[in-house]
């Protein structure tokens, strides 16, 4: 079974971040690294494949200045090869550009399965992974908290606010698995010296076929976070617990 | 000529500091000082963390299970175990251990691939630098060797000792020794003595072969140990210049004061001078160059002197809130003081440099 799974590579969340000036958009001028909430994804399709008694895992992935640190280390933990797109032309590209950027990449790859992360922690739009599953004509499942191959049909267990919903679809697909699907492993020393001499095949926007242009988002300002107001101070007469109560299940914690 | 680390050198620090940073947290470290049990903590589930990476085999042969690399590998990955003040004895094992089985040749063929294979962690004792003789003695056909660390969790020990017929080493399955914990400033290193009675199955090496064997043993303790006291001391360096921002005197930071600023600087700077002397030593090993129980002695002088001089430091910006328990300064400040007397402390591992210099010099 082959799956493709999407990694971005994002710039180190433990690092300072700023914006571009002129575009809000964040600068990634710096090195990069593998999304955290994509090696659940990785680790889901290596486990599936292994499963199936055989197949590639392909990573895909967009990036500027042809950066490969984080895809590095999603083929350290066994994925086989990866494709990169990397293109100038692509600096700044919004969701559904990204979409049929990768949408065009994956294509090549024939896949089975595709696996996503629900959204990525520096973009959050959340919107890419089904936009690629509409342009591939595919089903999608999103939010997955479990992945089971079964004859042609993948059974997920669909995370929802109250619990999960069982949903069964026929490959091929999309999944976006969360983050609690499975536990990524560590790359090994041996992982990580394998891992630079495995194929990544750097292609642009026109090697795809896509023809860049404007995009057709833009972000036209960005404003500091409001300062968090103050909190509601509950003077208990005898009912403090039941307020708290009746507050926790406004917002569904219990 | 190039002198500094290869990419992929970097990129396995990296993956020993993404495992570790995971599974030897101060909470773990707490968890372990706090409990009752040697063992307690995530000792067992780290170990295999790191034995699954490939860190405890490292230097082991790829026939053997390992993977072949050389100390220059090495010295990072132990670099990143002082970084989180690591419990197990991962520089004895990997750097000691592993590498001398590799190399002495009575070792039964299939021994250390089983070593490897299990996952086995084994131990080193009967050798210190410290000692005025290199090895203990034997008293009644038995021998007893003190300090050894990790006596809990090793499988074997990798033991020399003296008696009047000369001078053996051995490797001792943990069933056939008899184990005292003994106590110790920094309890994580979890030291013991053991009493064996060496026996002809368990000879690694005898006469002459144990005698250079028993060098190398000290020369590579020597080294291990400095790579450990360099991750220690950055770390708790970092942690301190962290506390030094955020602590509040006379309405500023104290970070903000020159005399603060300056001590701390001063740290860096000892820390900076030590890693090339720790890093060279690891290159001698790698390349097995002549100097390198000459440069290992040096790396540990520096280390050690680096480290105490740390260890000060850092207790003196954290004031009194660094002697209480509470604080996790005492982590690192005890692996500081353990680890910079054992092995060979800065004046005497100076003067073995000394003499090992003048040897090789004529």
């Amino acid at each position: 079974m082959n799956v493709v799974v999407c990694v971005k590579q994002i710039p180190d969340p433990a690092a300072p971040q700023s914006l571009e000036p002129g575009t809000h958009t964040l600068d990634r001028s710096g090195k990069l690294i593998l999304d955290d909430s994509d090696a659940y994804g990785v680790e889901m399709a290596l486990q599936l494949a292994e499963q199936a008694g055989g197949g590639d895992v392909t990573l895909v992935s967009m990036a500027p200045n042809g950066e490969t640190s984080g895809l590095r280390t999603a083929l350290a933990m066994g994925a086989a090869s990866a494709v990169l797109v990397s293109d100038d032309a692509l600096k700044g590209a919004d969701a559904l550009t990204t979409a049929k950027v990768l949408a065009a990449a994956i294509k090549k790859s024939n896949p089975d399965l595709i696996l996503t992360a629900t959204e990525s922690s520096d973009g959050y739009t959340g919107t890419v992974p089904v936009q690629i599953a509409e342009l591939l004509g595919l089903p999608s499942i999103t939010f997955a908290k479990s992945v089971v191959i079964e004859g042609g049909n993948v059974k997920v267990q669909r995370q929802t606010e109250s619990g999960y919903d069982d949903v069964v679809a026929p490959l091929p697909l999309l999944v976006t698995v969360t983050a609690g699907v499975v536990e990524p492993r560590y790359p090994s020393f041996k992982g990580i010296m394998a891992a630079k001499s495995k194929p990544v095949e750097t292609v642009t926007a026109s090697d795809l076929g896509i023809a860049t242009g404007a995009a057709g988002q833009e972000i036209t300002s960005v404003v500091d976070a409001e300062a968090r107001a103050a909190g509601e101070i509950v003077v208990d007469d005898g009912d403090g617990a039941q307020r708290i109560v009746a507050f926790l299940e406004e917002l569904k914690l219990v | 000529m190039r002198f500094s680390f290869t990419e992929e050198q970097l990129a396995l620090r990296e993956g020993t500091r993404d495992v570790l940073e995971a599974m030897c947290t101060t909470s773990d470290l707490r968890d372990l000082y706090e409990s009752d049990n040697p063992m307690g903590g995530r000792s067992a589930e780290r170990w295999s963390a790191l034995s699954d990476l490939g860190a405890t085999a490292l230097l082991a042969s790829e026939e053997a299970g390992g993977l072949g690399f050389g100390d220059a590998e090495l010295v990072g990955v132990l670099e990143e175990a002082g970084r989180v003040a690591l419990p197990e004895a991962l520089g004895l094992h990997a750097g000691v251990a592993v590498p001398i089985l590799g190399l002495a040749s009575s070792t039964p063929a299939g021994l250390l691939s089983s070593l490897v294979e299990q996952g086995a962690l084994v131990s080193v004792g009967g050798v210190d630098v410290a000692l005025t003789g290199p090895v203990v003695r034997q008293f009644d056909g038995e021998a007893h060797a003190e300090r050894v660390p990790d006596v809990n969790r090793a499988h074997s020990f990798l033991l020399a000792s003296a008696s009047d017929h000369g001078v053996q080493v051995c490797l001792v399955g943990r069933d056939q020794c008899t184990i005292t914990p003994t106590p110790g400033l920094d309890t994580a290193l979890n030291l013991g003595a053991v009493a064996w009675t060496p026996r002809p199955e368990n000879v690694i090496a005898e006469g002459d072969d144990a005698i250079l064997i028993i060098d190398e043993i000290a020369s590579r303790s020597s080294l291990v140990s400095a790579a450990h006291l360099c991750g220690v001391v950055d770390a708790m360096l970092l942690r301190t210049a962290e506390y030094a921002k955020d602590r509040q005197q006379f309405g500023v930071p104290i970070g903000s004061f020159q005399a603060v600023k300056h001590m701390l600087a001063n740290v860096r700077v000892a820390l900076e001078f030590a890693r090339p002397a720790v890093y060279r030593a690891a290159w001698s090993f790698s390349v097995n160059d002549d100097a390198r129980h000459h440069d290992a002695a040096l790396a540990k002088a520096l280390a050690s002197e680096m480290a105490q001089d740390a260890a000060a430091t850092c207790l003196q910006v954290h004031g009194g809130i660094g002697y209480t328990w509470e604080s996790d300064l005492q982590f690192y400040l005890k692996r500081c003081w353990a680890l910079a007397t054992a092995y060979g402390d800065a004046p005497m591992q100076r003067a073995r440099a000394l003499s090992l210099g003048l040897n090789l010099s004529q």
